[in-house]
Protein backbone atom coordinates (compact mmCIF):
# COMPACT_ATOMS: atom_id res chain seq x y z
CA UNK A 1 0.00 0.00 0.00
CA UNK A 2 1.11 2.85 -0.86
CA UNK A 3 2.48 5.02 2.48
CA UNK A 4 0.40 8.55 2.34
CA UNK A 5 -2.10 6.20 1.69
CA UNK A 6 -1.52 4.01 4.57
CA UNK A 7 -0.52 7.00 6.86
CA UNK A 8 -4.41 8.55 6.01
CA UNK A 9 -5.85 5.27 6.61
CA UNK A 10 -4.59 4.70 10.33
CA UNK A 11 -5.08 8.62 11.03
CA UNK A 12 -8.73 8.01 10.47
CA UNK A 13 -8.42 4.71 12.21
CA UNK A 14 -7.01 6.32 15.40
CA UNK A 15 -9.66 9.23 15.02
CA UNK A 16 -12.41 6.68 14.49
CA UNK A 17 -11.39 5.24 17.76
CA UNK A 18 -10.98 7.98 19.80
CA UNK A 19 -14.83 8.55 18.89
CA UNK A 20 -16.29 5.38 18.99
CA UNK A 21 -14.55 5.07 22.70
CA UNK A 22 -14.90 8.50 23.53
CA UNK A 23 -18.38 8.88 23.07
CA UNK A 24 -19.86 6.40 25.85
CA UNK A 25 -17.15 7.55 27.90
CA UNK A 26 -18.53 10.91 28.35
CA UNK A 27 -21.87 9.93 28.17
CA UNK A 28 -21.26 7.23 31.20
CA UNK A 29 -19.72 10.37 32.79
CA UNK A 30 -22.31 12.82 31.94
CA UNK A 31 -25.38 10.52 33.07
CA UNK A 32 -23.54 10.34 36.44
CA UNK A 33 -23.16 13.67 37.02
CA UNK A 34 -27.52 14.05 36.86
CA UNK A 35 -27.81 16.93 34.43
CA UNK A 36 -30.99 18.17 33.18
CA UNK A 37 -33.29 15.19 30.77
CA UNK A 38 -32.81 17.82 27.87
CA UNK A 39 -29.32 17.28 28.11
CA UNK A 40 -29.06 13.67 28.42
CA UNK A 41 -31.36 13.51 25.42
CA UNK A 42 -29.27 15.84 23.03
CA UNK A 43 -26.23 14.20 23.74
CA UNK A 44 -27.24 10.62 23.60
CA UNK A 45 -28.82 11.24 20.15
CA UNK A 46 -25.59 12.82 18.64
CA UNK A 47 -23.24 10.13 20.44
CA UNK A 48 -25.75 7.31 19.17
CA UNK A 49 -25.15 8.48 15.63
CA UNK A 50 -21.30 9.28 15.96
CA UNK A 51 -20.45 5.94 17.72
CA UNK A 52 -22.40 4.31 14.88
CA UNK A 53 -20.64 6.03 12.29
CA UNK A 54 -17.15 5.57 14.18
CA UNK A 55 -17.67 1.45 14.48
CA UNK A 56 -18.05 1.17 10.64
CA UNK A 57 -15.16 3.53 10.16
CA UNK A 58 -13.06 1.88 12.73
CA UNK A 59 -13.70 -1.43 11.35
CA UNK A 60 -13.18 -0.75 7.81
CA UNK A 61 -9.98 1.13 8.09
CA UNK A 62 -8.94 -1.61 10.13
CA UNK A 63 -9.15 -3.87 7.35
CA UNK A 64 -6.57 -1.44 5.63
CA UNK A 65 -4.30 -1.47 8.60
CA UNK A 66 -3.88 -5.07 8.24
CA UNK A 67 -3.48 -4.71 4.28
CA UNK A 68 -0.62 -2.43 4.87
CA UNK A 69 1.06 -5.28 6.87
CA UNK A 70 0.72 -7.41 4.53
CA UNK A 71 3.21 -10.69 5.12
CA UNK A 72 4.78 -9.13 7.96
CA UNK A 73 1.46 -10.64 10.12
CA UNK A 74 2.97 -12.66 12.44
CA UNK A 75 1.41 -16.27 12.64
CA UNK A 76 -1.55 -16.81 14.41
CA UNK A 77 0.74 -19.24 16.82
CA UNK A 78 2.57 -16.25 18.02
CA UNK A 79 2.25 -13.73 20.91
CA UNK A 80 0.88 -10.83 18.75
CA UNK A 81 -1.43 -13.63 16.97
CA UNK A 82 -2.88 -14.57 20.53
CA UNK A 83 -2.97 -10.63 21.21
CA UNK A 84 -4.40 -9.80 17.65
CA UNK A 85 -7.37 -12.41 18.36
CA UNK A 86 -8.08 -10.97 21.62
CA UNK A 87 -8.79 -7.97 20.27
CA UNK A 88 -11.33 -9.03 17.58
CA UNK A 89 -12.83 -10.90 19.98
CA UNK A 90 -13.22 -7.19 22.13
CA UNK A 91 -14.15 -5.99 19.05
CA UNK A 92 -16.94 -7.94 18.83
CA UNK A 93 -17.76 -7.46 22.32
CA UNK A 94 -17.87 -3.91 21.76
CA UNK A 95 -20.59 -4.70 18.72
CA UNK A 96 -22.77 -6.61 20.97
CA UNK A 97 -22.41 -4.32 23.78
CA UNK A 98 -23.02 -1.17 21.67
CA UNK A 99 -26.09 -2.92 19.88
CA UNK A 100 -27.89 -4.36 23.15
CA UNK A 101 -27.37 -0.68 24.28
CA UNK A 102 -28.86 0.86 21.11
CA UNK A 103 -32.35 -1.55 21.27
CA UNK A 104 -32.39 -0.55 25.17
CA UNK A 105 -32.19 3.00 24.15
CA UNK A 106 -34.83 2.99 20.86
CA UNK A 107 -36.98 -0.16 22.16
CA UNK A 108 -37.57 1.61 25.28
CA UNK A 109 -38.14 4.85 23.46
CA UNK A 110 -42.28 4.95 24.87
CA UNK A 111 -40.98 4.40 28.31
CA UNK A 112 -38.56 5.60 30.96
CA UNK A 113 -35.27 4.06 32.02
CA UNK A 114 -33.48 4.71 35.21
CA UNK A 115 -30.48 7.05 34.62
CA UNK A 116 -28.22 4.88 36.45
CA UNK A 117 -29.02 1.57 34.02
CA UNK A 118 -28.40 4.00 30.79
CA UNK A 119 -24.82 4.91 32.55
CA UNK A 120 -24.23 1.36 33.47
CA UNK A 121 -24.35 0.46 29.65
CA UNK A 122 -22.31 3.51 28.84
CA UNK A 123 -19.96 2.10 30.79
CA UNK A 124 -20.10 -1.28 29.67
CA UNK A 125 -19.55 -0.34 26.30
CA UNK A 126 -16.83 2.24 27.75
CA UNK A 127 -15.44 -0.76 29.37
CA UNK A 128 -15.06 -2.81 26.15
CA UNK A 129 -13.39 -0.08 24.15
CA UNK A 130 -10.76 1.15 26.16
CA UNK A 131 -9.83 -3.03 26.44
CA UNK A 132 -9.79 -2.88 22.37
CA UNK A 133 -7.57 0.47 22.74
CA UNK A 134 -5.33 -1.56 25.91
CA UNK A 135 -4.72 -4.39 22.64
CA UNK A 136 -4.52 -2.30 19.94
CA UNK A 137 -1.28 -0.12 21.68
CA UNK A 138 0.30 -3.59 22.65
CA UNK A 139 -0.12 -4.87 19.24
CA UNK A 140 1.58 -1.69 17.40
CA UNK A 141 4.01 -1.68 19.97
CA UNK A 142 4.62 -4.36 21.89
CA UNK B 1 -30.37 9.88 40.34
CA UNK B 2 -33.12 11.47 38.55
CA UNK B 3 -34.98 8.84 35.54
CA UNK B 4 -34.49 10.29 32.05
CA UNK B 5 -37.09 9.80 29.93
CA UNK B 6 -36.05 8.00 26.93
CA UNK B 7 -38.36 9.80 24.61
CA UNK B 8 -37.88 8.80 21.00
CA UNK B 9 -34.66 9.03 22.34
CA UNK B 10 -32.05 11.49 21.48
CA UNK B 11 -33.99 11.95 18.28
CA UNK B 12 -34.18 8.23 16.74
CA UNK B 13 -37.63 9.37 16.01
CA UNK B 14 -37.02 13.13 14.77
CA UNK B 15 -39.90 12.87 12.32
CA UNK B 16 -42.03 10.24 10.95
CA UNK B 17 -39.59 7.15 9.52
CA UNK B 18 -36.91 9.05 10.95
CA UNK B 19 -36.59 6.95 14.34
CA UNK B 20 -36.55 3.99 11.58
CA UNK B 21 -34.05 5.10 9.48
CA UNK B 22 -31.40 5.66 12.33
CA UNK B 23 -32.41 2.78 14.37
CA UNK B 24 -31.72 1.12 10.84
CA UNK B 25 -28.38 2.86 10.64
CA UNK B 26 -26.81 1.18 13.58
CA UNK B 27 -28.06 -1.71 13.44
CA UNK B 28 -27.33 -2.18 10.00
CA UNK B 29 -23.70 -0.86 10.74
CA UNK B 30 -23.66 -3.24 13.35
CA UNK B 31 -24.03 -6.47 10.88
CA UNK B 32 -21.56 -5.41 8.78
CA UNK B 33 -18.97 -4.92 11.38
CA UNK B 34 -19.95 -8.41 12.51
CA UNK B 35 -19.64 -9.90 9.48
CA UNK B 36 -16.63 -8.01 8.48
CA UNK B 37 -14.98 -8.35 11.91
CA UNK B 38 -15.48 -12.64 11.98
CA UNK B 39 -14.24 -12.44 8.29
CA UNK B 40 -10.87 -11.08 9.33
CA UNK B 41 -10.67 -13.53 12.20
CA UNK B 42 -11.75 -16.80 9.89
CA UNK B 43 -9.10 -15.52 7.33
CA UNK B 44 -6.09 -15.07 10.18
CA UNK B 45 -6.56 -18.65 11.47
CA UNK B 46 -6.24 -19.98 8.18
CA UNK B 47 -3.61 -17.38 6.84
CA UNK B 48 -5.27 -16.10 4.22
CA UNK B 49 -4.61 -12.01 5.68
CA UNK B 50 -1.41 -12.16 3.76
CA UNK B 51 -3.77 -11.84 0.37
CA UNK B 52 -4.87 -8.65 1.82
CA UNK B 53 -1.71 -6.75 -0.10
CA UNK B 54 -3.15 -8.13 -2.98
CA UNK B 55 -6.10 -5.67 -3.02
CA UNK B 56 -6.34 -2.04 -3.77
CA UNK B 57 -6.97 -0.09 -0.62
CA UNK B 58 -9.70 1.63 -1.97
CA UNK B 59 -11.48 -0.66 -3.74
CA UNK B 60 -11.00 -2.50 -0.38
CA UNK B 61 -13.18 0.51 1.07
CA UNK B 62 -15.19 0.62 -1.75
CA UNK B 63 -16.31 -2.70 -1.09
CA UNK B 64 -16.92 -2.00 2.74
CA UNK B 65 -18.68 0.89 1.46
CA UNK B 66 -21.18 -1.31 -0.73
CA UNK B 67 -21.38 -4.20 2.01
CA UNK B 68 -22.16 -1.31 4.60
CA UNK B 69 -24.71 0.46 2.66
CA UNK B 70 -26.19 -3.26 1.71
CA UNK B 71 -26.45 -4.24 4.91
CA UNK B 72 -28.14 -0.65 6.46
CA UNK B 73 -30.75 -0.89 3.13
CA UNK B 74 -31.73 -4.87 4.27
CA UNK B 75 -31.77 -3.76 8.15
CA UNK B 76 -33.90 -1.22 7.74
CA UNK B 77 -36.65 -2.89 4.58
CA UNK B 78 -36.46 -6.03 7.63
CA UNK B 79 -37.44 -3.76 10.67
CA UNK B 80 -40.36 -1.97 8.29
CA UNK B 81 -42.25 -4.91 9.21
CA UNK B 82 -41.09 -6.14 12.80
CA UNK B 83 -43.56 -5.87 14.98
CA UNK B 84 -43.02 -7.03 18.77
CA UNK B 85 -40.16 -9.85 19.94
CA UNK B 86 -41.24 -13.11 17.51
CA UNK B 87 -38.25 -15.28 16.52
CA UNK B 88 -40.54 -16.50 13.83
CA UNK B 89 -40.76 -12.72 12.18
CA UNK B 90 -37.50 -11.79 13.41
CA UNK B 91 -35.60 -14.73 11.02
CA UNK B 92 -38.14 -14.24 8.22
CA UNK B 93 -38.21 -10.91 8.03
CA UNK B 94 -33.84 -11.21 8.42
CA UNK B 95 -33.93 -13.68 5.38
CA UNK B 96 -36.08 -11.47 3.16
CA UNK B 97 -33.71 -8.39 4.02
CA UNK B 98 -30.85 -10.52 3.31
CA UNK B 99 -32.18 -11.18 -0.42
CA UNK B 100 -33.04 -7.62 -1.03
CA UNK B 101 -30.07 -6.34 0.00
CA UNK B 102 -28.05 -8.88 -2.03
CA UNK B 103 -30.39 -8.06 -5.20
CA UNK B 104 -29.97 -5.08 -5.09
CA UNK B 105 -25.90 -5.17 -4.72
CA UNK B 106 -26.12 -6.77 -8.04
CA UNK B 107 -28.78 -4.80 -9.67
CA UNK B 108 -26.31 -1.90 -8.84
CA UNK B 109 -23.15 -3.69 -10.10
CA UNK B 110 -24.84 -4.59 -13.68
CA UNK B 111 -26.50 -0.54 -13.55
CA UNK B 112 -22.63 0.34 -13.42
CA UNK B 113 -21.76 -2.29 -15.97
CA UNK B 114 -24.63 -1.04 -18.18
CA UNK B 115 -23.51 2.54 -17.68
CA UNK B 116 -20.27 1.55 -18.72
CA UNK B 117 -21.27 0.39 -22.60
CA UNK B 118 -21.54 3.41 -24.29
CA UNK B 119 -18.03 3.71 -23.67
CA UNK B 120 -16.49 0.35 -24.32
CA UNK B 121 -19.10 0.33 -27.93
CA UNK B 122 -16.64 3.79 -28.39
CA UNK B 123 -13.59 1.43 -28.20
CA UNK B 124 -14.82 -1.74 -30.09
CA UNK B 125 -17.39 -2.79 -32.37
CA UNK B 126 -20.89 -1.98 -31.54
CA UNK B 127 -22.38 -5.49 -32.18
CA UNK B 128 -19.71 -7.07 -30.32
CA UNK B 129 -20.01 -5.24 -27.34
CA UNK B 130 -23.72 -5.65 -27.50
CA UNK B 131 -23.37 -9.19 -27.76
CA UNK B 132 -20.88 -9.61 -24.94
CA UNK B 133 -22.98 -7.59 -22.83
CA UNK B 134 -26.18 -9.33 -23.19
CA UNK B 135 -24.10 -12.48 -22.49
CA UNK B 136 -22.22 -11.26 -19.30
CA UNK B 137 -26.08 -9.87 -18.04
CA UNK B 138 -28.51 -12.41 -18.93
CA UNK B 139 -25.80 -15.43 -18.01
CA UNK B 140 -23.52 -13.45 -14.83
CA UNK B 141 -26.86 -11.52 -14.32
CA UNK B 142 -28.86 -14.94 -13.15
CA UNK B 143 -25.98 -16.82 -11.54
CA UNK B 144 -24.75 -13.69 -9.35
CA UNK B 145 -28.89 -12.66 -8.29
CA UNK B 146 -29.05 -16.99 -7.27
CA UNK B 147 -25.83 -16.07 -5.24
CA UNK B 148 -27.15 -13.02 -3.82
CA UNK B 149 -30.58 -14.62 -3.14
CA UNK B 150 -28.33 -17.95 -1.38
CA UNK B 151 -25.85 -15.83 0.42
CA UNK B 152 -27.91 -13.07 1.79
CA UNK B 153 -30.73 -15.06 2.49
CA UNK B 154 -28.31 -16.97 5.00
CA UNK B 155 -26.90 -13.80 6.20
CA UNK B 156 -30.05 -12.41 6.72
CA UNK B 157 -31.09 -15.88 8.33
CA UNK B 158 -28.08 -15.77 10.73
CA UNK B 159 -28.56 -11.41 11.94
CA UNK B 160 -32.28 -12.40 12.28
CA UNK B 161 -31.48 -14.90 15.28
CA UNK B 162 -28.37 -12.88 16.55
CA UNK B 163 -30.41 -9.22 16.88
CA UNK B 164 -33.49 -11.50 18.30
CA UNK B 165 -31.36 -12.90 21.03
CA UNK B 166 -29.59 -9.22 21.66
CA UNK B 167 -33.37 -8.14 21.91
CA UNK B 168 -33.92 -10.49 24.38
CA UNK B 169 -30.36 -9.54 26.26
CA UNK B 170 -31.80 -5.70 26.13
CA UNK B 171 -34.81 -7.18 28.04
CA UNK B 172 -37.07 -5.41 26.02
CA UNK B 173 -39.40 -8.59 25.18
CA UNK B 174 -42.80 -7.77 22.82
CA UNK B 175 -42.45 -3.68 24.04
CA UNK B 176 -40.23 -3.43 20.81
CA UNK B 177 -41.76 -1.86 18.00
CA UNK B 178 -39.74 0.04 15.85
CA UNK B 179 -43.21 0.63 13.58
CA UNK B 180 -44.63 2.31 16.59
CA UNK B 181 -41.14 4.62 17.34
CA UNK B 182 -41.30 5.90 14.03
CA UNK B 183 -45.40 6.47 13.57
CA UNK B 184 -44.96 8.53 16.84
CA UNK B 185 -42.23 11.00 15.86
CA UNK B 186 -40.61 12.76 18.54
CA UNK B 187 -43.23 13.71 21.89
CA UNK B 188 -40.15 12.87 24.49
CA UNK B 189 -37.88 15.84 23.38
CA UNK B 190 -38.02 18.95 25.81
CA UNK B 191 -40.94 16.95 28.06
CA UNK B 192 -40.03 16.80 31.63
CA UNK B 193 -38.70 13.23 32.77
CA UNK B 194 -41.15 10.57 34.67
Amino acid sequence: MDLDLSLAVRAVHVLAAAVAVGAPVALFLVIRAGPAQQVVESLMGRAERWQWTALGVLVATGVGNLAALGEAIPDTGTAWGQMFFAKLGFVLLLLVVSAVRTFVIAGESMATVPANRLAAWYGVTAAAGLAVLLLAVVLAHG
Amino acid sequence: MARARIGTVIGWGAGPGEGLSRFGFALGTFHASVLVAVGVMLAYRQGGLSNLEDLSTMVGLGLFALLWWASVYGTRWALSGVHGHSMEVALRRGILGGIRAGLAVVALALGVFALSLPFVMAAGGVLEVLTAGLFIVGFYGVAASLGAVIVGGGLGFLFGLLDWVILALAGIGNGFDPQEESRHGSPGRGQPGA
